[in-house]
């Protein structure tokens, strides 16, 4: 797969492996959206392909849809009006707009990566989900379990009564 | 069939979110769910408990809760989750209790803060004015009883009602009025808690020649008035607000409404009552000085 930051194609291309084997080939600039990336390509070069063993091949091509979107917005094209601000927040409202399961694979993979505006977009996209939700919707969205003792829960319940009616 | 497939892969994998994203997620949502969000796990619990987020919310909602003297007076009263759980919830208008004592002869520390928020954009005609005032501007008087720590909110987020003074179509008041509960004080009628905001819409110039729509609040007091209408004097209002302290609260907007509507009713049906027994009183008076002079020009004339 293939993605684009840039038409120049003098760029320097970085190779990116999943957990499921699958290879992915970008721009540097689109790499370098996400810190840990950074710090890998500084290390290494662009020549050793990097693996990331933790973020499955759906999920990166997603995360590097974000990345290089991103990246296009910050270059400017005499020939294109630049991006505005409405625009991307419009994109970014479309991309997260999935299911919740892929939203928590999607946090994992941004916080690993250590992309922080994705990260963030992440978070409230989460943050909304679970917004006016009952405690055990919250606890399903989140994958957590309930680990309360009955005279916690019974504590829990009265410190909290007032968001209850 | 993409969703599906996403959903799958995340069962298999089992990862859990660390505490630093948690909090991330946590630190972006309103205090209802945070406060649900704490019945959740034991995790979610301690983390709950963070001033920070707390403190995040309470500056959101009420923006002058930044300044140092609110701030001094929130930390000093049990800190800015008590104050949220306490004020965040309006008063519910139900249920009884009886004042056994207060000392409000002593009593002379209590601290109102009103918060008030308007948040409007772009506003063309009077009818979207009225329509946009009704949904963004909030307002709370907060009574804080600084000895014993305890607080509570006398008005109601949105506004229950609202007058336009006619002709002058820029001038409104609109009413966030709270209904406290009885007491045997006052023959077990129900005391409205009377905040109202004056609020005038003009147009401003701008640089650039044009003209912006500008609201300013003129004017927001709080008065107590018994079902008669009547305000009620000092010695009450001091015996009933420190009953207040001690309500029953609610989340719910549609309870205060309906709180309000209810006292509205009952305020008319005490009124026709009123008159219908003074239209009684009269009549009595009336027939009894006719039969009274009746006997006496009976008298005379005998």
């Amino acid at each position: 797969m293939h993605f684009q930051g840039s038409p120049n194609m003098a760029e320097k291309r970085v190779k990116l492996i999943s957990s499921d084997n699958d290879e992915f080939e970008v721009d540097e600039a689109v790499a370098f959206e996400s810190e840990t990336l950074r710090n890998m390509i500084q290390d290494t070069g662009t020549n050793v392909p990097i693996s990331i063993p933790n973020v499955s091949s759906d999920i990166l091509a997603k995360v590097l849809e974000y990345c290089s979107y991103h990246a296009e917005t910050m270059e400017t094209h005499d020939d294109k009006p630049p991006i505005t601000d409405a625009q991307i927040r419009e994109w970014d409202a479309d991309f997260v707009d999935v299911h919740p399961a892929t939203l928590y694979s999607l946090i994992l993979a941004a916080n690993y990566l250590n992309i922080k505006n994705l990260l963030d977009l992440i978070c409230q996209a989460v943050a909304n989900n679970i917004r006016g939700k009952t405690a055990v919707e919250i606890r399903k969205i989140l994958h957590i379990q309930d680990d309360f003792t009955y005279e916690e829960e019974m504590e829990i319940r009265r410190e909290t009564k007032w968001a209850f009616d | 069939m993409e969703m599906g497939l996403y959903a799958e892969g995340v069962d298999h994998e089992r990862r859990f979110l660390s505490s630093d994203l948690l909090g991330e997620i946590l630190s972006r949502v309103d205090a209802l769910t945070l406060a649900k969000a704490s019945c959740a796990s034991s995790e979610f619990r301690r983390l709950c408990a963070s001033e920070a987020f707390w403190e995040r919310l309470c500056n959101l909602r009420w923006p002058s809760t930044k300044q140092a003297a609110a701030k001094d007076l929130i930390l000093q009263t049990g800190g800015y989750r008590k104050f949220c759980e306490n004020c965040h919830p309006c008063l519910s208008g139900t249920g009884t209790a009886t004042v056994e004592h207060c000392d409000y002869v002593e009593d002379d520390e209590g601290i109102t803060a009103v918060a008030i928020q308007t948040e409007l954009s772009s506003v063309s005609s009077a009818e979207g004015l009225w329509k946009a005032l009704n949904e963004n501007m909030t307002v709370s008087w907060i009574l804080v009883n600084k000895k014993t720590g305890r607080m509570v909110n006398l008005a109601s987020w949105k506004p229950v009602d609202g007058l336009r003074h006619w002709p002058c179509d820029g001038d409104f008041v609109l009413q966030f009025g709270t209904v406290i509960p009885s007491t045997e004080r006052l023959r077990n009628h129900a005391v409205h808690c009377n905040v109202a905001a004056k609020v005038r819409h003009f147009n401003v110039g701008t640089a650039d020649g044009g003209c912006k729509p500008v609201i300013g609040v003129t004017e927001v007091g709080m008065k107590l008035e018994n079902i008669g209408g009547a305000r009620l004097n000092g010695r009450e209002s001091v015996a009933l607000l420190d009953k207040v302290l001690s309500c029953n609260r609610t989340v719910s907007f549609s309870t205060v409404l309906h709180s309000h509507r209810e006292f509205h009713r009952n305020r008319v049906a005490w009124k026709t009552e009123r008159i219908r027994q003074e239209n009684q009183r009269e009549l009595t008076v009336a027939l009894i000085s006719g039969v009274g002079a009746f006997l006496c020009l009976c008298y005379c004339l005998s």
